[in-house]
């Protein structure tokens, strides 16, 4: 008996044969299911978002967020985040210690935020042109008036990055500087398979629009989750079962695992637009992105422009922002990379540690600087 | 409850307490935990670091293997063609369940459906109003800029634009305090 339990560190008395798990898998499992109530309530109390914030404006369904900051402003120049329209912002805020919101916060920026809503199936006929030139442009006159300034700057995550480039070009007296994130610009890099099954030889998007109107949620969420079926089924759940004992762990998978499961649909020809013209003929780099009776022109973007772009993207490769330089006109523009993921981005430990400080420092030089004397 | 009440003492039930529960709990298994792994007891057979990098080298391999079959033909023209058959299902169910509905219902269904299309496009109708109401605004705004811009000589472009908004701002309010005390 002691030679066998010796050997394999099975619990005395048990034989390996009979119990072929080592004392520390059952320690293990035993402290894992002790932890099974403190892990139901980490996912019951998971929370939409970290900051206080206030809806300063409402142009339909979308909402403007004024976040409140605990420092004194130091900028007058306000940001305004703009996030893709397949997800909830508040990715954006996700918790205290990885919210891009804060960071800019934190550093005096007044921080304002696009809540795009949800379209019901009413709004399946939406087009950008309704998103950018309307409710987007609506909410950047408000911000010049409520704020008393003649311009703001811009942060656009994913597709509203490409959503803020379009509107930049458009508008780009009323914006200041720039700040692409992750954001696709040039589809010709078809290394992702986002690319692949959006090929229009294999995907009919009037077929799907058509047929849908709006593009239904649990469509999206399957579709990016099963990009990386691999890492969202079973590494996830691996590293779970690993780290389940440690609660900041907890805090942070369940505030991951509910925006990343708070899917909302797309309104159907937002979504035609986008496949169709970006993702499919990528007309935007060509100057022939159409936006309602506009044709999108990036060489109208002059101001300051910072490319955020994370190195293992598997949504938005490098090769789909990086080139955005050889399309403006900006002479200020400038990249930072960092080894993280798509998401990674924007809650990823070491683009808070090393990304976001240089970001926000970027921001800062290129901002309206409040005069403490008044 | 009333025969019981008269006779027996209140049960005085203590609150539940899910955090005092919670600790119970932890400490049962952490008691459990210590009792099944002697302390200093060697691992099993294969160290756990080289089980875990058999592991990690297996689920790469696997991710790479369903990148790859993800993006052949062959998947590619099966995600076509289920798409294709999910919708064409879906159009044909739609199709089945409004003639269905209009044979149970006969002619009153016609008016249900009148009357929440009549609803729907009330609520479109306004919502849109709204939208365009928010956009002339903006463009009002912008003409007054330009107007201005115009005008001004010497003045930067940028301090016309502040000056313009607050102009429209201002005639914006007038028009609000007319409207307002017309109601009155």
């Amino acid at each position: 008996m002691s030679q066998s339990t010796a050997t394999t560190g099975s619990p005395a008395g048990l034989n390996w044969m009979m119990f072929p798990f080592t004392g520390a898998e059952v320690q293990g499992w035993f402290e894992r299911t002790g932890m099974m109530p403190k892990v139901m309530e980490y996912a019951r109390r998971a929370r939409k978002g970290a900051t206080e914030f206030d809806v300063v404006f409402e142009t339909g369904s979308v909402k403007l967020r004024r976040y409140r900051g605990e420092g004194p402003q130091r900028f007058a120049t306000p940001l305004l985040c703009v996030f893709a329209l397949v997800n909830r912002p508040y990715v954006l805020d996700l918790l205290p210690h990885k919210s891009v919101i804060r960071r800019f916060l934190e550093r005096g920026f007044d921080v304002y935020l696009v809540d795009w809503g949800e379209p019901t199936p009413a709004d399946h006929d939406r087009t950008l042109h309704d998103y950018i030139e309307g409710h987007l442009h609506c909410i950047v006159e408000h911000l010049l008036d409520s704020c008393g300034v003649e311009q703001v700057s811009l942060l656009g995550y994913c597709m509203g990055g490409t959503m803020s480039a379009m509107y930049t070009s458009l508008h780009q007296d009323l914006v200041r500087s720039f700040i692409l994130m992750a954001a696709p610009i040039d589809w010709s890099d078809r290394s992702a398979l986002l690319a692949v099954w959006t090929d229009s030889k294999y995907f009919d998007v009037d077929n799907l629009v058509d047929s849908l109107g709006n593009i239904p949620p649990e469509f999206l969420g399957s579709s990016f989750k099963l990009l990386r079926p691999v890492d969202n089924f079973i590494n996830k759940w691996l590293g779970f079962y690993d780290r389940m004992v440690d609660e900041k762990f907890l805090e942070e998978f369940f505030a991951m695992e509910t925006w990343s499961n708070d899917d909302i649909p797309i309104a159907g020809e937002v979504y035609r637009d986008f496949v169709k013209y970006g993702l499919q003929q990528n007309l935007l780099i060509q100057g022939r992105f159409p936006l309602g009776p506009e044709r999108i022109d990036l060489r109208n973007i002059t101001c300051p422009v910072l490319n955020l772009v994370a190195d293992a993207d598997h949504l938005v490769p490098c090769g789909q922002s990086l080139p955005v330089n050889q399309y403006i006109s900006s002479k200020d523009y400038e990249v930072m990379r960092v080894t993280a993921g798509h998401i990674g981005l924007a809650v990823g430990s070491k683009a808070h540690k090393e990304l976001w400080p240089r970001a926000c420092d970027w921001l800062a030089a290129r901002s309206e600087a409040i005069d403490p004397q008044g | 409850m009333s025969q019981t009440s008269g006779t027996q003492p209140p049960f005085n039930a203590p609150p539940f307490d899910p955090a005092s529960m919670q600790a119970l709990w932890q400490q049962m298994m952490g008691q459990f935990a210590r009792a099944t792994s002697p302390e200093g007891a060697p691992p099993a057979g294969i160290p756990a670091e080289m089980f875990r990098q058999m592991q990690k080298a297996y689920l790469d391999a696997m991710g790479r293997w369903a990148d790859q079959y993800m993006r052949s033909p062959e998947f590619l023209a099966n995600m076509k063609h289920s798409l294709e058959n999910a919708l064409a299902l879906r159009r044909q169910v739609e199709e089945f369940l409004r003639k269905a509905s209009e044979q149970s219902f006969g002619s009153t269904l016609g008016v249900y459906d009148a009357v929440g299309a009549v609803r729907d496009a009330e609520a479109w109708i306004t919502r849109r109003i709204d939208e365009i109401a928010a956009r002339l605004d903006a463009i009002e705004s912008k003409l007054g800029v330009e107007r201005h811009a115009r005008r001004g000589r010497g003045a930067g472009k940028d301090a016309g634009v502040k000056r313009a908004s607050k102009k429209s701002r201002t005639k914006k309010q007038a028009v609000k305090k007319k409207a307002a005390r017309r109601r009155r």
